[in-house]
C-alpha cells in the first residue's frame, strides 16, 4: 500500500523537478540563442517584422567584418594583454599572502585578514573618481601600468580569500613530511605545496581573468586611447548615439563572452568546490 | 648573546611573513585604501583642474548634492533596484540551487547552462538584453505581445524600463547565488537530512529546520554581496538606458558616473560616493560579524 504511493510521489516530484530545471535552463539559454542566432543572420534578416528564430541563410559576415575590423582586433590584443598580465600577478601575490594567512602564526593575523576581505566589499564605484585623479596626475591615465595595477588590487582580496579555501584543505602533515626530508618552508612550498594547489591556481586564474576581461567602468574612465581601451568600451563603438550597428554589434560580443564561456565549461568543477570551501571553512 | 639570538630568530622568521604579505597590502594600499581617504577629502574640497590640486572647502559639495532632485531620485531608484534585484536574484538562485541538489542525471549539463550568464561581461549583457527588447526586432518585445501585454519600445517607456533592466540584472546575478548556495548544499551532513527523516519531517520541515538554519552564515554573505554590488551597479544602465527615459532608471553607479565624467563635478560625484561608501560599510560590519560567528561554529562542530 505505502510503496506505490511513495514511488508515485517521488516519480511527480522527479517530473517537477525536471520541469522547472528546463524551465530555468530557458531563461538561462534564451537570450543567448538570440544574440547568437541574430549575429548569424543577414542584416536584411536581422530586421524582419516579426523578428525569426529560423533565418533562411546562416552566415559569417558580421564575425568577419568584426575581425578584420583593426580597431576590434588591437581591443582584442589589448584585453589579453590586461587580463592575462592581472592575473598572474594576482595569482602570485594571492597565493603568498593566502600561504602566510593559513600556514604562519603572527601577531594581528585576524584583524589583516579581515581588513583584506573587508577590502572585497570596497565597490569600484566609490574609487572612481580618485583612481582618476591620481592617474592623471601620475601620468598614468590611459597607460596598461595604471589599468592592471587597479586590476589586480581589486582582484587580490578574493583571491587571498579563496587560496586560503584551498589551502586549508591541503594537510599540514605532508607539508611537515617534506620538512623532515630535508626541504626549506620554501622548497616545500614549491615542490609539494603548489604541486597540490595546481586545481585552485586553475580556478582563482579563470576568474581574475575573468573579472578583469569583463571590468567595464574603469577602463571606460581610464583607459580610452586606441592603444589601451580593451574590448568591453571598443563594443560601445558599434552603437551610436542614433543608430545601432547590429550585425556586428551582436557578433562582437559573442567572440568576447567564448573565452569566458570556455574557462566556464572547462573549469566550473573545480571553481565551485573553491568557493564552497573558501565560504564554508573562511 | 641568547637574546641577540632569539631576537634574530624572530626577525628572521617574520621577514618571510612580511615578505609574503607585502606585495599585497602595498598595492591594496595603493590603489584602494589611499584613493578611498583621498575620495573622501575630495567630497569635502574644491578641485582645481588645471594641476589637480584639493582645496578644503567645507561641506559645500553635500549642501549641493543634497540639495539636487536627482540625487535624491538616484537615491530612491538605487533603492528599489537593490532589493528587486536582490530578490530575484536569491529566489531563483536558491531554487535552482536546491533543484541541483536533488538526485537528477545530467546535473553537470544544467549547472553549465544555468551559469551561463555569469559569464557574460555586462556590457555584452546590456547589449543581449538591449537587443530583446528592440521594440521592432527584439524577440522578448514580440514574446510579450504574443503574451497579450501591450508594450510599446520597452526602454523607452518611463514605465517599463526600469523593470526590463531589473530584469536583466536578475538574470546575470542569479547564477552566482546558486553557486554558492549550491556549494553550501553540499556541506549539510547526510546524517542531519536522516535524521529528519526518521523523525518524519517532510521537504518542506527539512528546509525549514535543517537546510536554512545550516546554510545561515553562507546565505547572508551572498545577500550581502549581491546587495553591495547591487549598489553599485553601472554596466546594464549605461549600455541600455543610459539613466533615462527622464530619470527613471538612473541609479547611484551610474550618477556618480555621470556627475563626475559628463559634467565633470567630480567633488560632488565623491561627495555621493562618501554616501555609498558608508552604507558599504555598514554592510561590512554585519560581514566581519557573521565571519567571526562562523568561526565560533566551526569550533563547535
Amino acid at each position: 500500500m505505502r510503496t506505490p504511493s511513495m514511488s508515485r510521489r517521488n516519480k511527480l516530484k522527479k517530473v517537477i523537478t525536471y520541469s522547472l530545471l528546463m524551465l530555468l535552463c530557458v531563461f538561462s539559454l534564451f537570450p543567448i540563442l538570440w544574440v547568437l542566432v541574430s549575429s548569424l543572420k543577414m542584416s536584411s534578416e536581422i530586421y524582419t517584422i516579426p523578428p525569426r528564430w529560423i533565418p533562411s541563410k546562416f552566415t559569417l559576415l558580421h564575425y568577419f567584418r568584426v575581425i578584420t575590423n583593426p580597431d576590434m582586433r588591437r581591443a582584442f590584443l589589448n584585453s589579453v594583454i590586461i587580463s592575462s598580465i592581472s592575473t598572474l600577478i594576482t595569482v602570485f601575490f594571492g597565493v603568498l599572502s593566502a600561504y602566510a594567512f593559513s600556514r604562519f602564526r603572527f601577531r594581528m593575523k585576524t584583524p589583516l585578514y579581515y581588513f583584506i576581505l573587508m577590502t572585497r566589499m570596497l565597490p569600484v564605484t566609490i574609487l572612481i573618481i580618485p583612481l582618476y585623479i591620481l592617474s592623471v596626475r601620475l601620468k598614468l591615465l590611459d597607460t596598461f601600468l595604471g589599468v592592471i595595477t587597479i586590476y589586480t588590487a581589486i582582484a587580490l582580496p578574493l583571491a587571498v580569500w579563496l587560496f586560503r579555501g584551498f589551502f586549508e584543505t591541503i594537510p599540514v602533515e605532508i607539508e611537515e613530511a617534506a620538512m623532515i626530508d630535508g626541504c626549506s618552508r620554501l622548497q616545500t612550498l614549491i615542490k609539494v605545496t603548489l604541486h597540490l594547489l595546481a586545481p585552485g591556481i586553475g580556478a582563482v586564474s579563470m576568474y581574475v581573468f575573468l573579472f578583469s576581461w569583463n571590468q567595464f567602468l574603469i577602463a571606460l574612465v581610464l583607459a580610452t586611447s586606441p592603444e589601451v581601451r580593451p574590448l568591453p568600451v571598443e563594443l560601445l563603438f558599434y552603437m551610436g548615439e542614433y543608430s545601432v550597428d547590429w550585425g556586428p554589434l551582436l557578433a562582437a560580443s559573442v567572440l568576447m563572452v567564448i573565452p569566458p564561456v570556455m574557462f566556464f565549461v572547462a573549469l566550473q568543477g573545480y571553481f565551485s568546490k573553491g568557493l564552497a570551501e573558501g565560504a564554508v571553512i573562511q | 648573546m641568547l637574546l641577540d639570538k632569539r631576537r634574530f630568530k624572530w626577525f628572521k622568521k617574520n621577514l618571510v611573513i612580511i615578505g609574503f604579505l607585502l606585495p599585497t597590502f602595498l598595492i591594496i594600499f595603493v590603489v584602494m585604501i589611499y584613493p578611498m581617504l583621498h575620495g573622501i577629502i575630495l567630497s569635502i574640497s574644491r578641485l582645481d583642474f588645471g594641476d589637480f590640486t584639493l582645496t578644503i572647502d567645507g561641506f559645500s559639495n553635500y549642501i549641493n548634492l543634497f540639495n539636487s532632485d536627482i540625487f535624491w531620485i538616484a537615491f530612491k531608484n538605487s533603492m528599489i533596484w537593490t532589493v528587486s534585484t536582490v530578490t530575484g536574484q536569491f529566489i531563483i538562485g536558491f531554487g535552482a540551487a536546491l533543484l541541483l541538489d536533488q538526485p537528477i542525471k545530467g546535473s553537470y549539463v544544467f549547472r553549465t547552462i544555468l551559469l551561463l550568464p555569469w559569464a557574460f561581461a555586462g556590457v555584452v549583457i546590456g547589449v543581449t538584453w538591449f537587443w530583446l527588447y528592440h521594440d521592432d526586432f527584439g524577440m522578448l518585445t514580440w514574446l510579450l505581445r504574443g503574451l497579450n501585454f501591450n508594450v510599446t519600445a520597452v526602454l523607452s517607456n518611463e514605465h517599463t524600463a526600469f523593470p526590463a533592466v531589473i530584469l536583466a540584472d536578475i538574470w546575470w546575478g542569479f547564477p552566482f547565488v546558486m553557486l554558492m548556495l549550491f556549494s553550501g548544499l553540499q556541506t549539510v551532513p547526510r546524517t542531519l537530512y536522516d535524521a529528519a527523516i526518521v523523525d518524519g519531517a517532510n521537504s518542506f520541515q527539512i528546509f525549514r529546520h535543517v537546510i536554512v538554519p545550516w546554510m545561515s552564515p553562507i546565505i547572508t554573505i551572498v545577500i550581502i554581496l549581491r546587495t553591495i554590488w547591487s549598489l553599485n551597479a553601472f554596466d546594464l544602465v549605461k549600455v541600455m538606458t543610459g539613466g533615462g527615459p527622464g530619470d527613471t532608471t538612473e541609479i547611484f553607479g551610474f550618477y556618480i558616473y555621470k556627475q563626475a565624467f559628463k559634467y565633470f563635478k567630480l567633488e560632488k560625484a565623491a561627495a555621493a560616493s562618501v554616501v555609498l561608501l558608508v552604507i558599504a560599510i555598514i554592510g561590512s560590519i554585519l560581514y566581519i560579524r557573521l565571519f567571526s560567528v562562523r568561526g565560533g561554529y566551526n569550533e563547535n562542530t
